[in-house]
């Protein structure tokens, strides 16, 4: 445990827990005062209590992302002694063995398209400014090109309004492609689809996780990197995250 | 904010959560809602859970998911779910288990 640093703040020096057959927790001490049913519950509603304290609890799984496999705790999974954490482990034994295995030297990575809608815009603004380029003055602001009559306006709008649609389904159906090529990289794959629809305008269009085995590593960035070369200048970005341990895997 | 960079740099957790506003509401995301391996002593009270993770779901829509304008809406349709969802289970989700 030499050079680990330490965890929540508040929190003693991070210490292993034996909990038998070659598993160990990663525990600290922290004050009850701290950390009680009260504090929890008034340091709960201030979303600056609790992200300091996740970001110190990933801190800590980050040093042991490197372990053969990792089970990342909930944050505030807290015991009254060492003796509750081994009993609590020796109770769920089989399930926890179980999880360990299917994670077992394999990290997460997270995968995010998102749709730039100002991208496409922006081109289709351009085609229906002054062919000419001589930008002329309008009501609706300095730096937009406005629209020479009602009926130029109309035209645009609706240009505007289709390539919009246009793009976006096919976007979408990009994001559908991708996601099914990365999962064949992966050991397993999630795609939070719930997320991707929460708003009819959303702009993402793919939140998803891959389980991925650390020698499959290269080639799985080496794919995302493909991904990434194909939709340039398609208005769909792409953002990957990690390594993560398998938060999405463990359940 | 070239793909190609970013995945060549992101080889620790810590520093996406230093760079970017989005991953250390991601981080939040992921200790607070994925699955819980063992449950403590002191488990988290819903209420509590559900009243900071309803703003995070927001925050992160706000970050980089929702179309601006659309975020009160979002709000409205959020908030009308969670209560279908609490309806329908009769207890919220996020599978957490609450004290005796």
């Amino acid at each position: 445990m030499r050079g680990v640093k330490t965890g929540v703040p508040g929190g003693a020096q991070l210490r292993a827990i034996d909990v038998g057959e070659r598993l160990w927790a990663i525990a600290e001490d922290v004050p009850a005062s701290d950390y009680d049913e009260a504090a929890l519950a008034r340091g709960l509603q201030d979303l600056e209590w609790v992200g300091s304290r996740a970001v110190a609890h990933q801190r800590v799984i980050d040093q042991f992302l490197g372990a053969d496999a990792l089970l990342p705790m909930q944050l505030f999974t807290l015991f009254t002694s060492d003796d509750r954490v081994v009993e609590y482990v020796r109770a769920d034994r089989t399930r926890i063995k179980r999880i360990l295995k299917r994670v077992e030297r394999k990290v997460e990575w997270g995968l995010r398209l998102t749709w730039d809608e100002k991208a496409v815009r922006a081109k289709v603004e351009a085609r229906h400014s002054n062919p000419k380029g001589s930008r002329r003055l309008s009501k609706s602001g300095p730096d937009l090109p406005g629209p020479r009559s009602g009926s130029a306006y109309l035209s645009r709008k609706r240009d505007l309004l289709d390539v919009n649609r246009a793009r976006l389904t096919e976007a979408r159906a990009e994001a559908t492609r991708v996601y099914k090529a990365m999962s064949r990289t992966a050991v397993a794959a999630q795609r939070r689809t719930g997320m991707e629809r929460a708003a009819p305008g959303s702009r993402l269009l793919l939140d998803a996780a891959f389980l991925v085995s650390r020698p499959r590593t290269q080639a799985f960035r080496a794919a995302v990197r493909k991904h990434a070369r194909e939709l340039r200048g398609s208005g769909v970005s792409l953002a990957l995250t990690g390594p993560w341990p398998a938060y999405n895997f463990i359940t | 904010m070239s793909p190609r960079r970013r995945v060549r740099t992101r080889t620790q957790a810590e520093e996406i959560i230093g760079t970017e506003d989005a991953s250390l509401l991601d981080v939040v995301d992921n200790l607070l809602s994925k699955g819980v391996v063992l449950n403590g002593d002191l488990t988290l009270a819903l209420a509590n859970v559900d009243l900071v993770y309803a703003r995070l779901s927001l925050l992160l829509s706000a970050a980089d998911r929702v179309l601006p304008g659309e975020q009160r809406d979002f709000l409205e349709r959020h908030e009308a779910r969670h209560a279908k969802r609490e309806r329908l289970r009769g207890a919220p989700g996020h599978r957490r288990r609450s004290r005796a």
